[in-house]
Parts: C-alpha cells; sequence; structure tokens
C-alpha cells in the first residue's frame, strides 16, 4: 500500500475527482492549503510619483495651448505589473492506493492537472506500514475503498 | 528524500519561514490546525478551549538537506519564542521526518527521484 500526496491548484480539484472515480478511487481526503514554490503571482502597484511625471505630464505638456504649470489632472494612473513568490491558495489530496494502482493514479493526476505553468503541483509517494479499518478493524489491503 | 512534518505556533510560522529562505529552502506548503497536547488549554469564562490553533508546515528535501533543515526549524522556533517570552506559554511543536519514496512534478509530467529540488538541484535537473 502507498500514500499518495498530491498537491494541486484549486480549481483542478473536480477533474482530478473525476479522473480518480474514473479509475475506482473513491476515498480521498481534501485539504485546504496554501503552497509556496517557483510560481509567481501579480502585484498591481501603483507608483503615483513615477506615473505623474512619466505619463501624464509629459503628454499634457506635448499639446499646444495648455497650462503646464497647473497640476495634472487625476487620470487614471498606469498599473506597474511586478511578481512576487508567496504563498498561494492550493489544494492537497491524501489517498491511500494499492502498489498496482500507484502508477495510473499518477498518470490520471497528471493529465488532469498538467498546464505546463509554474503552480501545477506535485505528487508524492510515501510508504505505508499498516493500515486499520475503524469500524470493523479489518488489516491490509481490505482497508482500501 | 525525505518529507519533513512540521507543527508550530502560528506566532512563530513567520519566523520560520523566512530562517528557512534564507538556507535556501524556499518550496514548502503550510495548512492550519489545531493541537491537543501537555499544553494548557485557554480558559474562556467555564469553558476551557484545549484545541489550540497551529500551524502545520509540510517540506520535501533531499536527504542531506534534512538535518539543515530541522536545526533551521528548531532555531527559528527557539528565537521567536525568546522574543515572546512572558506572554507565551513555552511550547515549541513538534517535527517528524518521513520517508518520500517518488516524486513527481506535475508541471513537467516526470519522475524526479534521488536529490531533488530545492532551486538549484532541481533547475538543473529539469535542464
Amino acid at each position: 500500500m502507498k500514500k499518495i500526496i498530491v498537491i494541486i491548484r484549486n480549481e483542478r480539484v473536480q477533474q482530478s475527482k473525476v479522473a480518480l472515480e474514473n479509475l475506482g478511487i473513491n476515498g480521498v481526503a481534501v485539504l485546504r492549503v496554501s503552497g509556496q514554490g517557483r510560481q509567481k503571482y501579480p502585484l498591481c502597484t501603483t507608483d503615483p510619483e513615477f506615473s505623474l511625471q512619466q505619463d501624464n505630464c509629459v503628454s499634457l505638456k506635448q499639446k499646444p495651448g495648455l497650462n503646464t504649470n497647473r497640476h495634472c489632472p487625476a487620470d487614471p494612473v498606469p498599473i506597474k505589473r511586478e511578481f512576487k513568490r508567496g504563498f498561494l491558495p492550493k489544494t492537497m489530496l491524501i489517498m491511500i492506493v494499492s502498489k498496482e494502482e500507484v502508477l495510473p493514479v499518477v498518470h490520471a493526476l497528471i493529465t488532469a492537472n498538467q498546464s505546463g505553468s509554474h503552480g501545477d503541483g506535485k505528487i508524492y509517494i510515501c510508504p505505508i506500514v499498516t493500515a486499520l479499518d475503524i469500524r470493523n478493524n479489518d488489516p491490509g489491503i481490505i482497508v482500501l475503498p | 528524500m525525505k518529507m519533513i512534518w512540521a507543527i508550530i505556533q502560528s506566532t512563530s510560522t513567520q519566523m520560520v519561514i523566512d530562517a528557512l529562505e534564507k538556507v535556501g529552502i524556499q518550496a514548502m506548503t503550510r495548512m492550519e490546525t489545531t493541537c491537543y497536547d501537555k499544553e494548557p488549554g485557554i480558559p474562556a469564562r467555564a469553558i476551557e478551549y484545549t484545541e489550540i490553533s497551529r500551524e502545520m508546515l509540510m517540506i520535501v528535501l533531499a536527504d542531506h538537506d534534512v538535518a539543515k533543515a530541522v536545526t533551521t526549524i528548531r532555531t527559528a522556533v527557539k528565537k521567536s519564542f525568546k522574543e515572546d517570552q512572558g506572554t507565551k506559554t513555552p511550547v515549541n511543536g513538534k517535527i517528524f521526518v518521513t520517508y518520500v519514496e517518488d516524486f513527481y512534478s506535475i508541471r513537467i509530467a516526470q519522475k524526479i527521484s534521488g536529490t531533488i529540488l530545492h532551486e538549484k538541484n532541481y533547475c538543473h535537473h529539469t535542464k
């Protein structure tokens, strides 16, 4: 038996669930987590001083007949897009599968979640020493749903 | 390959993350959790809340980085506790290290075994 820990994007949970159900994997624990890796998120920052000097005033000066000594009008400030690394919301799926099911599950999860950009997620496979069903104390492979 | 689960106080999480980033460990997952332990609960009138909120960090590392990560976490937590001494109870948390057999990156759809991650190794591997 193996434990598969998958960290994926929140919007891909439903697709992953369908992919797992097609393989007959019904027992999955879902946790909302936040993760940090190489994915970056955009920061919408405004620098009023920069935008006032570079964009608005320059464009006003270029127009003939306009009083350039006047304070610049409150035009929409252009947005400088910056990207920052930090914790982003993700979903963690935890499932226990038999040894033979590991590869099909991994392939199904990759197919359902791959977009080719940073932040797609990770799959970890960990060993399980033993498992017991709480309802009737069944050990081992019988526990699998 | 090893997986580290660190259960720490919420107040010292940021300090631990900063310390880990300083030693080059940037990829991690954090989740909120609650703990019930030897620590006394928080009394509120007639009720005592025994389940206390904690943060859990999950980090996957190559074997040779585990000792460094564990030392960093312990040092950062102790440092944050010293800063908050007098207001906090002396509970530092727990660190569990488990074994990871395989590791797949979904983006490149590839198994990355042996030495993994942390940035330099991982970038080198993918190139």
